[in-house]
Formats: structure tokens, C-alpha cells, sequence
């Protein structure tokens, strides 16, 4: 298989297409993405925004070697997403799971963690860390049954976390969470930034992408309709009371173009 | 990662989400009543209560056995495959066959403590009752759970191709049309012409042969014991359908689309 010996991106598309079959007969497919190519760099935080049905889950699908490209391929760190190693150096959080509700936090995040090559006191002291970091430290020993949907995103992500990646895969993180609960996992991720983290992140919700966000990707219908750092998307957008309005007017225009 | 390490995770962790499903205590409740019930019974002479009681058994044993294998088994990937817990898993460096072989050890751990359960109730209530082992009981026991290994594999490859319920049901059907394929086809083998005799050996060799398995007259007539290595072909036979049947669900996850 190819490998891409690149020192800066951590995530490179190469015109991925992916066709899914329309209806019983053979030859009828639907494209959900069309020669979608892009890059993420080592540690930037990378918006991929889109509406409903865009592509933006079949993208992420792809890089995590869940589904397969009908043409091009996706490289993880310079290997082939499909590369069982390649994994190693990632973490996800899907946009809905459901955790082993018998299990408690702590338990929960162990399991992962040794599923990610952990062993030992490193698998406690990460899971620990994690939880603390995610604001769990308290509630890391209740079932998962009892905790709220703020809490298990939280446990979400620190699972995604726990086995030191070097890039963050984080579906919609902020999905169905109230107010409070979006804030924490904000706050989460402009620290996990702070570290410098890679991190890549599908969502809709564009006033977190505008607050935490240095490079965006918008697509629609399949097709990459626009790509660059948030400044430069925005430069030309004056009038706007805050750059998450100016950032909502750049993406409806978008889409209405691409309509 | 060491694969027997992500494979040993993997199946504890479906031994725990197998001992929360609710089949399990449920079949235990049926088992119990059955031998516990059979035990009052009184109107039998001693002899003909023995055989009833071992006849019961060799009925009760290996279906409740079956059943729970294919209920632990038959859930487990399409279940975690729609919660996405299984995305969290295959997100970290795991192997997909190694999903495979987890989910089917867990499973099969699962089935096998539920059948050295059932068989724990029906043994104690021999005693309770004075009555003595069959001597081919031992024999009965392994073959039965070999069967138990065989149809959790078969449903777990069934439950990649089709929904858990359906997978449930043709093992079902197949745990009792099993018992006849050797037997049916075995005769029809040798009276076939030669156009059908391709078809009927296609049949006779693609279809596992579940009377192997089967020793209900000599544990009823309480037939002489006979060297273990006798089994032994059977235990073969049977572990050799559980590894198709597993190698098959790997190659047909291998290329699922999640």
C-alpha cells in the first residue's frame, strides 16, 4: 500500500470518492463524496462543517477505516487510514455511542485505554488524568446508567484521550448538550489546543467552530466548497456584530452557492 | 498491540454484556423448574423414572444449551455495531478479525458457564434423587459442548448476514433438522444416480452433522462406557465446523461497512 512520509500533516485526504449503492440494481449509486482532498496540520484545530448529509460523517468513517473509499485514499500520519497502526495515534469521539452502562466511569475509560496498548499503573494514571481532565473526577465511580448526556460526552471524551493521541477525531462533540455542557467540552478542547493537540472536528454548531477553530472546511452535498484558515475565509466580511454572524453568513452564502 | 491481549479484553467484555442480557437467567429459571419438577414426580418404577429423568436431560440440556449460545451470541456485533460501541473499540489499533475471535470467546464463555450451570442443576438433582451417573454422561457432556462452541460461531456469522432474530431462528431450526442431515443423506448417498449424487454429497458435506453430537440412547440405557478417544472424532468434527464458522464471520466482517 502507498505511505506518505509527510512531517506536517497529520491527516491527508487524497480525492476520496464514496459511492453508495441506490436501490436494488446493480450500477445505481449514490455519491456522498466526490474527490474530496484536504490536510490537516500537526497541531491545528480543523472545523468541518457542512449540513445534515453532507459527507461529513462518511469522511470521518473513512479516516477511522470503518468504511472503505471507492477512490483515493485517506492517510493517517503518513499511513494508510485502513493501516491497523495508523490508529494508534488517534482518538475518537463519535457523535452518538452508547458506553457499557454497567461499567463506571473509571471502568469504562480503563477498558479503553487498555484497548489503546495501555498497560498496567500507566493504564490508572491516564485514566485518572483524563477523567480529572474532563471535569469526571468526582462522578469517575458511578455507573454510567446514572450519569447525564453532559457527563457521558465528557467520559466520551476522555476515552477518546486516554491513550495519549496525537490527533483528536471528535464528531459533532457538542451535539445535544445543553449550554453548560457545550461550554465544558469547549473549554476542553481549547486546552487539549493549548497543548497542542491535533484536532479535527465535524460539526454544525458554528459559533464552537468560530471560538476554537483555525482552519475550516466546508462541504456540501459530498464537494468541498470551501477550505482555508477562519481569518482568511472572513477577511472580506465586515458588518457583522461577532465573527461566529459573520461566520454563519460565509457558510449560508456558501452552500447557496454551491445550490 | 499483542493480539491475545486485545482478543482476551474484548471477550471479558462481551462475558459482561452477555451476563446483563436477560435470556440467561431466564433459561436458568426454565432449567430448574424442569429438573426441579421431574424430581416429584412418582409414578414411575425406578428403572423407567431413570430413563424418563435422563431422557429429560439429554431433551432439556443441549436445547437450553443451544439457545443460550445463540442468544449471547446472535446480539453481540449487529447490537454494538448500532450503538457504536463497537466504532470505539475498531477506532484503536484492533483488528477487526480480532473483534471476531473476542466477540466469539466471550460469547462462547458465556453459553458454556450457562450449560456447566444447567448441568451442575441436572447432576445435583441425580443425587438428591439417588440416582447413579450414566456412564456415558461424561461423553454426553463434552460433545454438548462442543455443540455449544459450533452454534456460537454459527450464529455469530449468521448475525453478519442477516438480523439477530433471523440468525436465531435458522440456528434453532437448524439444532433440530441438524439431527437428520447424516442420517437422510447418508442412505440417499448411496442409492443416488450419478446426476444427483453431486448435489446430495454437496449436502452431505456442507451441512454439519448434529447427531454426532447426540448420545441420548446410550446416557438413557445407561450403555457401557467406552474409551474417551471414541469422542474424540466427534470433538474434532465439531471443533472444525466452530473454526469455518468463525474464519467465515472474519472474512465477512473483514469487509463490513460500519
Amino acid at each position: 500500500m502507498n505511505e506518505r512520509n509527510t512531517t506536517t500533516s497529520v491527516i491527508d485526504l487524497c480525492s476520496l470518492v464514496k459511492e453508495y449503492p441506490a436501490g436494488l440494481l446493480p450500477g445505481r449509486t449514490f455519491r456522498a463524496l466526490d474527490r474530496v482532498s484536504f490536510g490537516v496540520r500537526r497541531g491545528e484545530v480543523f472545523g468541518f462543517l457542512g449540513p445534515n448529509g453532507a459527507g461529513k460523517t462518511t469522511t470521518l468513517k473513512i479516516i477511522l477505516g470503518f468504511l472503505r473509499a471507492t477512490a483515493g485514499e485517506a492517510f493517517l500520519l503518513g499511513r494508510p487510514a485502513r493501516d491497523v497502526a495508523a490508529r494508534e495515534v488517534v482518538g475518537y469521539l463519535p457523535e452518538t455511542a452508547v458506553y457499557p452502562e454497567y461499567l463506571t466511569a473509571r471502568e469504562a475509560v480503563s477498558y479503553y485505554a487498555r484497548l489503546g496498548g495501555l498497560r498496567g499503573a500507566r493504564v490508572r494514571a491516564r485514566t485518572d488524568a483524563v477523567l480529572d481532565l474532563a471535569g469526571l473526577g468526582d462522578d469517575a465511580d458511578r455507573p454510567l446508567k446514572f450519569h447525564s448526556k453532559g457527563m457521558r460526552q465528557r467520559v466520551g471524551l476522555a476515552q477518546a484521550m486516554v491513550h495519549e493521541p496525537q490527533c483528536l477525531i471528535l464528531d459533532e462533540p457538542a451535539s445535544g448538550l445543553d449550554p453548560l455542557g457545550r461550554r465544558q467540552v469547549r473549554e476542553i478542547i481549547q486546552r487539549l489546543r493549548g497543548e497542542g493537540m491535533t484536532i479535527f472536528f465535524s460539526s454544525h454548531e458554528l459559533s464552537e467552530v468560530e471560538a476554537i477553530c483555525d482552519t475550516v472546511a466546508v462541504l456540501h452535498r459530498g464537494r468541498l466548497r470551501a477550505l482555508g484558515p477562519l481569518d482568511e475565509l472572513l477577511a472580506g466580511r465586515t458588518g457583522y456584530r461577532t465573527r461566529a454572524e459573520a461566520l454563519e453568513s460565509f457558510f449560508v452564502d456558501t452552500i447557496h452557492q454551491a445550490v | 498491540m499483542n493480539s491475545m491481549r486485545t482478543i482476551g479484553l474484548i471477550a471479558y467484555d462481551t462475558v459482561r454484556r452477555a451476563r446483563r442480557r436477560r435470556h440467561l437467567p431466564v433459561l436458568l429459571v426454565v432449567a430448574l423448574a424442569v429438573a426441579g419438577g421431574v424430581s416429584y414426580i412418582t409414578f414411575f418404577g425406578s428403572k423407567q423414572y431413570e430413563q424418563f429423568y435422563f431422557q429429560l436431560m439429554m431433551l432439556v440440556l443441549p436445547l437450553m444449551s443451544v439457545l443460550a449460545a445463540v442468544l449471547s451470541s446472535a446480539w453481540v456485533l449487529p447490537q454494538e455495531i448500532a450503538d457504536r460501541a463497537l466504532h470505539l473499540v475498531l477506532a484503536r489499533p484492533v483488528r477487526r478479525w480480532e473483534v471476531i475471535a473476542g466477540t466469539y470467546l466471550g460469547a462462547l464463555a458465556a453459553g458454556l458457564g450457562m450449560f456447566a450451570v444447567l448441568t451442575v442443576i441436572f447432576l445435583t438433582a441425580f443425587s438428591w434423587r439417588g440416582i447413579a451417573f450414566p456412564p456415558a454422561l461424561a461423553h454426553a457432556v463434552v460433545l454438548l459442548g462442543v455443540q455449544v462452541a459450533l452454534f456460537t460461531a454459527l450464529a455469530q456469522f449468521l448475525s453478519l448476514l442477516t438480523t439477530p432474530p433471523m440468525a436465531a431462528i435458522v440456528c434453532i431450526l437448524y439444532y433440530f433438522l441438524g439431527q437428520l442431515v447424516q442420517p437422510t443423506l447418508s442412505p440417499m448417498l448411496g442409492a443416488a444416480g450419478t446426476a444427483s449424487r453431486p448435489v446430495v454429497w454437496a449436502l452431505y458435506v456442507s451441512l454439519p452433522h448434529l447427531n454426532y453430537f447426540n448420545l441420548t440412547t446410550p446416557v438413557v440405557h445407561s450403555w457401557p462406557a467406552v474409551p474417551f478417544a471414541a469422542v474424540v472424532p466427534a470433538v474434532l468434527y465439531g471443533a472444525g465446523w466452530a473454526a469455518l464458522f468463525v474464519l467465515l464471520a472474519m472474512i465477512r466482517f473483514e469487509r463490513c461497512e460500519l
